[in-house]
């Protein structure tokens, strides 16, 4: 009996808590795209105009909402054109209302990082390093996150460096995420250094997340250090009742991350001090109102447990409507309609198909490029975006074959359809050479089975038969090999 | 028992950190073996992660066993460090007036503050002043990197440096202090101005300041540049770029 009440007591140390419960809610929320994952694509739907408050990729095929981080880079990669004044005004609010309650209760990457550190390991104690070690998140916000993409800003590349460089909760959840479906078995071509190098980091950080509790939480996150910065003012949290405090300090003790005191800024107001708490002055509160004290086993009064009722349906009902609005097709999910193509050969978009014909108007000429009027060149058609940093750096490549090679091989930089500078003020900035289009309802990236992903490049012979269709970065050499496999003499 | 289960967690992190460097050392084996020529392929991929199988299979089992055997769960917290500050906190909130001596320990500890950020810095200005010219900023992004790797790691590790000692001579202080509060010397003790809380005001700022820049986020195409960017998959945060 004896041994049954202890392995009893061990298995209900493993149950889930209510802060476990709301997390792992918060998660299937931030992902309640389900067909994401079974397709193999991401959502595209209005909710992608609203920020989540914690740290979810938006590149995941189940995320629903931005990521506050990766929106505040492109905000900021942004800046030489626009105010980033939308993300920033999100995040006061979300510091001001939360705090780093966030990373507590609302963060699936917090979610991930506990569930880590309950495998059993030797552990490794807060202490001095650590506590110095939780200041490396301000040098990597402002360093990554703000300095980066401002200094690139200026010289109009996007640069969202911290998801680029260090972010593994993209390299989890985007990329392993899109790879793990077979539909996406083609863009396994795209993976090289950068993909192995964040790849390291991801392993890195899982590794040190089972040793060291919340290691990327407390050291590398930069959503994490924001979000820091209102913990004096937010009005969610967990407070210290002064007037009760005994000064004992098991709150501090019992704590697992690199606090000074309750509710500074390394505080993730999780409530683990709330029942070590002799004297019971520490509880979570939202302004005046207590939401958890000490003595949370029974409900304070009828109306208290009556108000939890109506919480949990109420979050229920809300989680139950985003899946349904989420994962039902709807409207704008139907195909775009192609351009119009030849009756003859086979076309699509696959490599030795025929090239569907398009017609698109050229900025600055009364003419439209037409890929038909183009046979007996080869053709380069590269679709790009101002907002897409791989994009930008690689135009100059395709401006130079157009101006050395521009009588025997056709050159085209299609804009995608989802415009957030003013184009043509854009290109009025260079000196470039070759033509730029815009393709205006998307029907022409979608007859080159393009959707969700920049730079595309497609090359077409000079018979009209595409010889590369593909997503990724181009390089001055592999762009001169694939002119070459075209038959074009450079 | 206990020794059991202390043998149990130790083979559990030895295998989870060999199934972590096993996972890294495969990407990096694989991009090596082929370098630009497409080094990854799912079927490759597929084919190598089915050769760890057992890897997996051992560990899982391992977990199963040091759940029965209890070796899960909150590990022994004996020593964990805790600050002194909730003392101190709690001794100034109710006493009225400090002793001279508490003071003074707290102006050194104020002081001593003021040079570790001054040092601080000292020490990330010039890297600073380099990350805002051109020369920093390259097109070469992996050059840009390289050389951001070259000169900040040097400038974090001193950093580190400077916190730690800092952090624990801090301690120290809050230590010291808080003896002299314990042993209750009330030699030339003075009173302690009280605080005004302006928090209230602070919040009714920014909140007013994040609802007037939402809004005019909204007006000014804000929303919709997180949309576009958020339904385009960004290849390259993702590692495909």
């Amino acid at each position: 009996m004896d041994k049954q009440k202890t392995m009893t007591a061990r298995l209900r140390d493993h149950l889930p808590t209510r802060r476990r419960v709301i997390q792992l809610y918060c998660a299937l929320l931030y992902n309640a795209n389900l067909k994401g994952f079974i397709r193999g694509d991401i959502y595209t739907g209005p909710l992608k105009n609203l920020c989540v408050p914690g740290l979810n990729c938006y590149s995941c095929p189940g995320a629903i909402a931005a990521c506050p981080l990766g929106a505040l880079q492109n905000a900021l990669a942004s800046s030489g054109n626009r105010t980033p004044v939308y993300v920033l005004g999100i995040l006061m609010l979300f510091g001001l209302m939360l705090g780093r309650t966030v990373c507590g209760f609302l963060c699936p990457a917090g979610l991930l990082q506990e569930l880590l550190y309950k495998i059993p390991t030797p552990k490794v104690r807060k202490g001095v390093v650590t506590r110095a070690l939780s200041y490396l998140k301000y040098v990597i916000l402002f360093v990554f996150v703000v300095i980066l993409p401002v200094g690139y800003a200026f010289r109009q590349v996007p640069l969202p460096a911290f998801c680029k460089y260090i972010c593994p909760v993209g390299t989890l959840e985007g990329a392993i995420g899109l790879l793990s479906n077979p539909v996406n078995a083609d863009k396994y071509g795209m993976l090289g250094l950068l993909f192995t190098r964040k790849y390291v980091i991801l392993m890195a950080v899982a590794a040190l997340c089972v040793f060291v509790y919340r290691a990327f939480c407390r050291f590398l996150c930069p959503l994490g250090a924001i979000y820091g910065l209102f913990s004096k003012v937010a009005l969610l949290g967990v407070k210290v009742e002064m007037p009760k405090c005994i000064g004992c300090g098991k709150c501090t003790s019992v704590c697992k991350m690199d606090i000074r005191h309750v509710g500074d800024h390394e505080c993730i107001h999780c409530g683990e001090c709330i029942a070590a708490c002799p004297a019971g002055a520490i509880s979570l509160k939202c302004g005046k109102i207590t939401l958890m004290d000490k003595t949370q086993a029974v409900p304070k009064s009828k109306t208290h447990s009556t108000a939890r009722i109506i919480a949990a349906v109420a979050a229920v009902l809300a989680l139950v409507s985003v899946l349904w609005l989420v994962n039902t097709d709807r409207a704008e999910d139907a195909p775009l309609p192609e351009a119009a193509v030849e009756e003859t050969l086979p076309v699509g978009f696959e490599e030795g198909m025929r090239a569907p014909d398009f017609s698109v108007p050229v900025y600055g000429q009364e003419e439209a490029f037409t890929l038909s009027e183009h046979l007996g060149q080869v053709v380069v058609v590269n679709f790009w975006a101002t907002w897409c940093g791989p994009c930008v750096v690689e135009i100059p490549y395709f401006d130079e074959v157009y101006r050395n090679y521009g009588g025997e091989i056709a050159v085209v930089a299609v804009h995608s359809d989802l415009v957030t500078d003013d184009v043509e003020a854009y290109l009025s900035g260079y000196d470039y050479a070759m033509p730029f289009a815009l393709d205006a309802d998307g029907s022409v990236i979608a007859s080159f089975g393009g959707s969700a992903m920049l730079p595309q490049t497609a090359v077409i012979g000079k018979d009209g038969t595409i010889i590369y269709n593909a997503v990724g970065s181009m390089t001055r050499e592999t762009l001169r090999q694939l002119l070459k496999k075209a038959g074009a003499d450079v | 028992m206990q020794s059991m289960r202390k043998a149990l967690r130790w083979l559990m992190g030895a295998l989870t950190l060999a199934i972590c460097l096993s996972l890294a050392w495969t990407c990096v084996s694989m991009y090596v073996g082929r370098g630009s020529q497409k080094p990854f392929q799912m079927a490759e991929v597929t084919e190598r992660l089915r050769a760890m199988l057992p890897l997996f299979l051992v560990w899982v089992l391992l977990l199963f066993v040091c759940l029965i055997a209890g070796a899960g769960g909150e590990t022994d917290r004996r020593g964990q460090i805790g600050a002194p500050d909730m003392y101190l906190m709690q001794r100034k909130q109710s006493a009225l007036a400090l002793p001279e001596s508490a003071q003074a320990e707290e102006g050194r500890r104020r002081r001593s503050t003021r040079i570790t950020q001054l040092l601080l810095a000292i020490l990330f200005l010039p890297f600073l002043l380099w990350m805002m010219g051109d020369e920093a900023l390259s097109l070469d992004f992996e050059r840009t990197m390289g050389r951001l790797m070259l000169y900040l790691s040097p400038v974090a590790m001193l950093a580190l440096m400077v916190l730690m000692v800092h952090e624990r001579k801090r301690q120290e202080s809050i230590r010291k202090e808080c003896e002299i509060l314990r042993s209750g010397s009330k030699k030339g003790t003075r009173q302690q101005a009280a605080r005004t809380d302006h928090t209230s005001v602070i919040r009714l700022i920014l909140a007013l300041l994040g609802i007037l820049f939402t809004v005019l986020g909204v007006m000014n195409g804000g929303m919709r540049d997180v949309m576009v960017k958020a339904i385009q998959i960004c290849t390259e945060c993702i590692g495909l770029g």
